[in-house]
């Protein structure tokens, strides 16, 4: 592809994610490309079930926010790890950690650095998952305003 | 990612024509075989959909082994079969770029060939080099959502103004809340 020089990729750390990570970094190494690693936190969704912090049926603020700072934390982590092996593989990489509904942030965040191609796994649901759950991957194709390269889970 | 063989499938319209330039640069780039098909609508007479891809390969630079087809029958279908056929590494089309209600109403081809093809895809939205100048950034329409209640831009349902309005008239209301 001509003039491939900013990749996002973008992870929600499943396994379906890391078929397209392995074409991301590949990509990145044959265009001497610089590769943007990215997560995007969904809002906390929470079920309480009784039991530790949680009084009819809600949660409180506390609790909320520590399950927040832990999801952070541990998406920090997943990324660091994946910024790592991108760059033991030779690979000028960073992470963006973002909030918000994650095919719309990932399109803007394609948009707003610039990036020349996004790369993005599917989970290849079948049947009436497909149909309901529908995919993050195929709103972002529906949403970005560059190239978008969907690679199907292993 | 080493390609043996790249699917590229338009429709001729416009929305198709920097897939079709990117199809053929990665053809060319990574000396693989191109393929290049039309879908026709089932029943429908294939008109001049065989001289038009005859036209289209024609402006491909030497050195890349072409094929084309024209197919008939569901568009999704067709081009996820023929890329299983020939063992394409990777599919090439155009999106259309509806958003909203058409979008969601039509659905779109590339939407339909991405979760169902099993293979790598690489959809190609209208002219993105646009967004290269600055200027046509502040053009572009933004990706955002539209509040429900005064269609303004808003990353939530509803936005600002209007929650406050609607907590405001609740409130002079005497509604709880």
């Amino acid at each position: 592809m001509p003039r491939v020089r900013r990749i996002l990729y973008a992870s929600d750390f499943s396994r379906a994610s890391s078929a397209a990570f392995g074409r991301a970094v590949e990509m990145a190494k044959t265009n001497r490309a610089e590769l943007l690693l990215l997560h995007v936190l969904e809002p906390v969704a929470v079920i309480p079930a009784g039991g530790g912090g949680i009084s009819g049926g809600y949660i409180s603020p506390k609790v909320y926010e520590q399950l927040e700072s832990a999801t952070r934390a541990a998406a920090q982590k997943q990324l660091g790890a994946l910024v790592a092996k991108a760059r033991k593989a030779g690979v000028k990489a960073s992470r963006v950690l973002l909030e918000g509904m994650s095919a719309n942030q990932i399109a803007r965040a394609a948009k707003s650095r610039r990036a020349d191609v996004i790369v993005i796994g599917t989970h290849g649901r079948t049947g009436l998952a497909r149909f309901f759950l529908g995919s993050v991957a195929s709103r972002v194709v529906a949403l970005a305003r560059c190239p978008v390269l969907t690679v199907r889970g292993k | 990612m080493k390609l043996e063989s790249v699917l590229l499938a338009t429709d001729f319209s416009s929305a198709s024509e920097y897939a079709e330039r990117l199809a053929m640069d990665m053809a060319q780039a990574g000396h693989a075989r191109l393929h290049v098909v039309h879908v026709v609508p089932p029943v429908t007479a294939p008109g001049d959909a065989a001289e038009r891809l005859t036209q289209l390969v024609r402006r491909i630079g030497p050195g890349v082994a072409v094929e084309t087809a024209v197919l008939s029958g569901r568009p999704p279908r067709e081009i996820i079969r023929y890329a299983r056929e020939k063992d394409a590494s990777l599919i090439v089309l155009g999106t259309h770029g509806r958003t909203g209600v058409s979008h969601a109403l039509l659905g779109s081809v590339a939407e339909a060939v991405v979760r169902l093809a099993g293979r790598p895809v690489l959809t190609v939205p209208l002219m993105p080099e646009a967004s290269a100048a600055p200027a046509d950034v502040a053009a572009e329409p933004p990706l955002s959502h539209h509040c429900v209640v005064c269609v303004r831009e808003t990353d939530d349902l509803i936005c600002e103004p209007c929650r406050s309005r609607i907590r405001g008239e609740a409130l002079r209301r005497g509604m709880p809340g």
